[in-house]
């Protein structure tokens, strides 16, 4: 395993202590709770990385180790599960936009109505679906053009 | 597509584990490929062919049919 692993585990504990500093020094608020969250999720993420890298650089552990990368490149590099990786990350887009549209329409209504103050949900909405149905066709047509 | 393979693969005694890793593919891919639900691409088709030193032809089985014939 590499050191840069090590690294990551203590830098992410370090930013989950210092969220905790926040919490513990800043007065009461909700912005402090978000911090309490972050700091937890953080430090723990930290720890069982740290905890990955201790037990997968000791020597006895080495050739489980090697074996096991090999799987990991094995299976990120197979093309089936590359085909598949893209199809369901083309599913997952048209799903997005769907679900996107939806809110959008629903939010609209309800400002429409009076029911809720969505004014701004809506704008903000509106431009997220459509940036992300002009990205969807400008990644198609520059992949067009390269393949 | 139709094929060959694991007809060839266990007269090699090979698991699907073992053959997977020799061709460095996962085991669920050559599982795929032998039950004729996932095709190869032609690279792999040829990484196939070379392991068991045969053709692709005498491996995978070709199909024609009607509307290939009017392309």
């Amino acid at each position: 395993m590499k050191k840069s692993n090590l690294w990551w585990s203590l830098g992410t504990m370090a930013l989950g202590l210092l969220c905790f500093l926040g919490g513990w020094l800043l007065p009461a608020s909700r912005p402090v709770g978000v911090l309490w969250g972050m700091g937890f999720g953080l430090l723990l993420n930290g720890l069982v990385q740290l905890f990955q890298y201790w037990k997968w650089t000791r020597p006895e552990n080495a050739a489980a180790y090697a074996e096991r990368r090999e799987l990991e490149q094995i299976e990120f590099h197979d093309e089936r599960n590359i085909r598949l990786r893209d199809r369901s990350g083309r599913y997952a887009y048209l799903f997005g936009l769907a679900v996107g549209v939806l809110a959008l329409l629903v939010l609209s209504g309800l400002e429409v109505f009076g029911l809720a103050q969505t004014r701004w949900a809506v704008v903000f909405l509106g431009f997220y679906v459509l940036l992300q149905w002009l990205a969807g066709l400008w990644f198609y047509r520059r992949l067009k053009k390269q393949f | 597509m139709k094929n060959r393979v694991e007809e060839l693969r266990k007269s090699r005694g090979l698991r699907q584990e073992e053959f997977a890793r020799a061709i460095r593919v996962s085991r669920q891919t050559v599982s795929s490929i032998e039950t004729g639900r996932y095709s190869p691409s032609l690279e792999l088709a040829f990484v196939i062919s070379d392991f068991f030193g045969l053709n692709i032809e005498d491996i995978f089985i070709w199909e024609r049919s009607d509307s290939d014939e009017k392309k």
